[in-house]
């Protein structure tokens, strides 16, 4: 579903260039739920912002679901997004004024939904979260645990093909955590791709396999054998 | 430490140019305002001050209270109620009478010139210290025959020369001894040769005494009653003479005058207070006694200024999110919460000193026109008070601590642990802001309104009165022309091709006189009755004014016998005389007529009150129906129009000149009154000339409204333009989430633009009564006047969104083509 083709991105300021990604070429396939480990700097988050289509790559192919985006304009690139991915951020980026609903709702709002199946979309992704009874709340009368979920529920609502969660546990307890990887890992069974940036050894074993970075590089892009952790 | 302080805000200020460039002229602006307001205050409050007596003087009012209205302080009175005040209060120092003086000519060995007279008692020269440049204040008055004239005059008369002891001619026939030269008098006063002055005069003659046995009226008021209370016991004949003026009117007004209208009643102004109470009168026509000239002002002055300091707090405050690291690393190594303080109230201040410079630089500009404009030397207003330099140094101290309130307590309360975390910290309460941009387009919305109402009003108002396609009247007002009178006139100017038409009217058109009645279309109680003005014609007066019949005739000298020459109106039996009159459509109207044809032969009554009052029962028949003629302004509610025939001299003749030879006819005019009184002036009004120079009022206030609307729209703009800089800020994390989720820079940019208009729709909405409640109280001041249609309403709206808009669309725009990537990163 996802093929990125000697992708680099480089950074430039009048003094220097700092090269963010060096040359990553890198294969999801659909229904596949990969996590990316590496130290901080090592290019997770920017590899997170390109296959996002929230950046764009300096140089290499982007092939997503058969279409190279890598020279797509802002407005092809906000067409691509909103219909096709769902983000999970590790400070879970809820608009505080935006109650639980109008939250979750919101791509639906950018695809145009009508409001009666916007409505009854939210319930069934709230449901699915376990916060049907919190949606008339602000996240800020959320505990972070809620807060990731109603984020979980924002990422899933449009049905997208790809999700990204950006270290979805970082800002989370552990018991937090693991329930939030249980939804992803939930989410992956019924048949969504995810791409997981991480720290967590723990979290990276629920995925089917690790791409380990370094300096910009893949240095591993893991096997697709699931290893069951005990 | 200053020194360091004063490099921070330097750097600050050049980081930020534009956003520095803004809070600089808005602050300017509102101080410009504020002090604009206290300047004219002050130069008002000022008024006749260097009169020695100032302060222990007192102006008499007199007012008449009819059909349920209450009128304002008219500082003008009875000529009567001077003596009565002598006789019931000898405790006084002096009374004194001042005319409202006249057009009229002064000639000496041939030579004559135009000027404008007044008559008052002696006394006035105890009251008022006027300064002689010849002749003194001793001999001043003491017989009807001296005359005061005014340096001016002299030098226009005689030249450079001491003219005391010459004899100058009023008038083309009384003569006068000049007995004394008075200086100008120093502005601000309500005295003046000015046509602005409150009581005008170029000349002063003694108030003439009372024929023998004549009636005492006490229904025309054009007096000025000054009353001087004595230095010694000052309050306690204060006391007095409020006692004495309450039951003034019930003493001396003769039963019969006092029962033609509610009520009359007596008061008094301090001499200080009356200008402004005076223009308190003629801007706000007695509509409501809500305002106050100087309050509005003040509080106009005040609003902006607090706009404005709103306007800096929100620039402020949104710059003041990006100093958060820096405060944080401050406090870090060691700055406590009040250096915080003092380091960003001092950088409010150093604006806020070249604020104050950019006023006062904006104040020398506005200065000089409004000068010209209203005869208000602003500059002098200032510099003359006192208190100037310790209110200016007080208010840039006040305006730089209210202006940097929240922006000084919001940063001296940032955490060190989060501002060095993030380099940011979330700030203010949008809430607030909105609320503050509304309130600013709200009086910025009204006032827009009133400046379309107002334009709409004066282009009709020119309109229907300066008509080239119509040929223009000349009303000559002077001495020497009333008396040859109309019928000679006539006759002389009948063979001259330059001149159409000739009659007589008994004011001169737009100079301010009303004179109006209530009449009733049957004797007995309750039937229809109406209001209208009453204006007085001679014969030929459709043909000269121009005026369009709609039914019936106009005055014909072979069947109408009211105002014949020689007629006695005071000693005529007029229990049954019928009287022709003509009418305008509107007053057809108002008495229920359905056709102007239908009014033609039906009769017109005095009120049952008036009946009694005047002790006469005259019929006023109906004889014609004709479009109005603009004239007057118009008084209170009354919209229409009576015209009677006067036929007796001492009307002012009005000339039809033909349009494409008017040279010829002011000659012929001028000629043909020479001819008679070789010394008389010609003084003419052209009724159209005369209708721009008094409307300059008028045209004044649209200019005043046009400013002040044009003020408090760049205020609030730039209230805008600081909520959009404060929201691009604020709203970063959430505009970065918006399009990670698939919103479009377009989406996002009309979200944003939305979110900045609901404040300026609100605003709308609240200004709409505000303007119409203004605008209807303008347009009572017209006889004629536009109907009200929500086009200015409209227009209003679509303006000041779209200069929101303007203000906004850049900042939302760019703050809308934020990358996710970088925003979320940071977040």
């Amino acid at each position: 579903m996802i093929n990125l083709k000697n992708i680099r991105k480089v950074y430039a300021t009048r003094e220097m260039e700092t090269v963010a990604l060096n040359d990553i070429s890198l294969q999801i396939e659909k229904g596949e739920f990969v996590a990316v480990m590496g130290p901080s700097g090592c290019g997770k988050s920017t590899l997170m912002n390109i296959l996002g289509m929230i950046d764009t790559p300096s140089e290499g192919a982007y092939n997503f679901d058969g279409v190279d985006i890598a020279k797509y304009r802002e407005s092809q690139l906000v067409k691509m997004r909103k219909n096709n991915l769902g983000f999970i951020f590790q400070s879970f980026n809820l608009i505080d004024d935006l109650t639980v609903e109008d939250n979750v709702a919101l791509p639906l709002r950018y695809l145009k939904i009508p409001r009666a199946t916007r409505q009854s979309r939210v319930r069934e992704a709230l449901e699915l979260v376990g916060l049907e009874n919190r949606g008339k709340h602000k996240p800020s009368q959320l505990s972070g645990g809620q807060q990731q979920r109603v984020a979980v529920a924002r990422a899933v609502i449009a049905d997208p093909k790809l999700i990204l969660a950006d270290e979805p546990t970082g800002n989370l307890d552990s018991q937090n955590g693991e329930d939030v990887m249980e939804l992803l890992g939930l989410l992956n069974q019924q048949g969504a791709t995810i791409l997981m940036v991480t720290h967590s050894d723990k979290d990276a074993a629920k995925a089917d396999r690790t791409i380990k970075m370094l300096d910009g590089r893949i240095l591993d892009h893991g096997t697709t054998d699931k290893v069951e952790v005990a | 430490m200053f020194a360091h302080f004063f490099s921070s805000a330097l750097k600050h200020y050049v980081r930020a140019p534009m956003i520095t460039a803004v809070n600089i002229f808005g602050l300017a602006l509102g101080l410009a305002c504020f002090l604009t307001a206290w300047g004219m205050s002050s130069y008002w409050g000022q008024s006749d001050s260097h009169f020695a007596n100032a302060d222990r003087t007192y102006v008499l009012t007199q007012q008449f209270q009819a059909d349920g209205n209450t009128p304002r302080s008219n500082p003008i009175s009875a000529s009567p109620a001077a003596r009565y005040l002598r006789e019931d209060i000898p405790e006084l120092e002096a009374v004194a009478r001042l005319s409202g003086g006249g057009d009229s000519s002064l000639s000496w060995e041939g030579k004559s010139i135009a000027t404008y007279g007044a008559v008052a008692d002696p006394e006035l020269f105890d009251i008022f210290n006027f300064e002689f440049i010849y002749g003194s204040a001793d001999e001043a008055l003491v017989t009807r025959e001296n005359i005061i004239v005014t340096q001016k005059v002299a030098e226009r008369l005689f030249g450079q020369v001491n003219p005391v002891g010459r004899s100058v001619v009023v008038n083309a026939d009384e003569s006068h001894i000049i007995v004394g030269v008075i200086a100008e008098i120093p502005q601000p006063s309500h005295m003046g040769d000015r046509s602005v002055s409150l009581r005008q005069f170029e000349y002063l003659r003694k108030w003439p005494d009372p024929d023998e046995g004549d009636t005492e009226w006490w229904m025309g008021v054009s007096a000025m009653t000054y009353m001087m209370l004595p230095k010694e016991n000052i309050a306690a004949i204060k006391a007095k003479l409020d006692r004495e003026l309450a039951s003034f009117s019930e003493r001396r007004i003769p039963e019969i005058q006092r029962n033609m209208l509610d009520r009359i009643w007596f008061d008094k102004i301090s001499l200080p207070e009356l200008q402004t109470k005076t223009l308190d009168n003629r801007i706000f026509q007695n509509q409501s006694n809500l305002f106050t000239v100087t309050g509005v002002l003040f509080g106009m002055g005040l609003i902006i200024l607090l706009v404005s300091c709103i306007n800096y707090a929100n620039l402020a405050t949104a710059q003041a999110a990006g100093y958060a690291k820096e405060v944080g690393l401050r406090k870090v190594v060691g700055a406590g919460r009040n250096s915080v303080m003092l380091q960003y109230w001092l950088e409010a201040l150093i604006l806020t000193i070249i604020a104050g410079f950019t006023a006062v630089i904006i104040l020398a500009i506005m200065s000089p026109i409004l000068q010209a404009q209203a005869g208000i030397d602003l500059m002098n207003g200032l510099r003359l008070n006192p208190l100037f330099t310790p209110v200016i140094i007080g208010l840039v101290l006040f305006v730089s601590v209210l202006a940097s309130l929240y922006p000084v307590m919001f940063l001296s309360r940032v955490r060190p642990v989060e501002a060095l975390r993030s380099g940011k910290i979330k700030s203010g309460n949008r809430l607030l802001t909105q609320l503050l941009v509304g309130t600013q387009f709200a009086a910025a919305s009204t006032l827009l309104i009133l400046v379309l109402v107002v334009g709409q009003q004066n282009k009709y108002m020119r309109d229907i009165v300066i008509r080239p396609d119509k040929d223009p009247v000349a009303v000559l007002v002077d001495g020497a022309s009333t008396a040859i009178g109309t019928d000679q006139i006539r006759d002389a100017l009948s063979s001259d091709p330059s001149i159409k038409s000739v009659s007589a009217i008994n004011y001169v058109p737009w100079s301010g006189y009303v004179n109006y009645m209530e009449l009733t279309r049957s004797r007995e109680d309750g039937a229809k009755k109406a209001t209208s003005t009453v204006s007085r014609f001679d014969y030929d007066f459709l043909e000269t004014f121009q005026a369009t019949l709609l039914a019936g005739r106009g005055f014909n000298p072979e069947i109408e016998t009211w105002g014949e020459p020689g007629f006695d109106e005071e000693n005529a039996d007029l229990s049954n005389a019928n009287v022709s009159v003509i009418i305008d459509d509107t007053y057809a109207k108002a008495l229920g007529f359905e056709t102007p044809e239908a009014a033609i032969g039906q009769n017109l009554y005095l009120t049952k009150q008036l009946r009694e009052s005047f002790d006469r029962d005259p019929t006023l028949v109906i004889i014609g129906v004709i479009e109005t003629i603009p004239l007057v302004y118009g008084i209170g509610d009354v919209r229409s129009n009576i015209y009677e025939l006067a036929n007796f001299s001492g009307n002012n003749p009005a000339i039809r000149i033909d349009k494409n030879n008017v040279k010829d006819g002011i000659a012929a005019i001028e000629r043909i009154v020479k001819e008679r009184f070789p010394d008389g002036a010609v003084v003419m009004r052209f009724t159209d000339t005369e209708f721009e120079r008094n409307f300059k009022t008028y045209d004044g206030i649209s200019k005043g409204f046009t400013g002040l609307s044009l003020i408090a729209l760049a205020i609030s703009s730039m209230g805008l333009f600081a909520m959009a800089v404060f929201t691009a800020i604020q709203r970063r994390q959430e505009i970065g989430i918006r399009k990670t989720l698939g919103a479009s820079t377009w989406e996002v940019t009309s979200l944003l633009v939305r979110d900045f208009s609901r404040p300026v729709f609100i605003a709308n909405i609240i200004a709409w009564p505000l303007a119409w409640y203004a605008a209807t109280t303008y347009l009572k001041g017209f006889m004629q006047h536009i109907t009200l249609t929500p086009i200015p309403w409209i227009l209003g709206f679509i303006f000041t969104l779209l200069i929101a808009w303007l203000a906004v669309g850049g900042q939302a725009f760019s703050a809308a083509r934020v990358k996710p990537a970088e925003v979320l990163k940071s977040e």
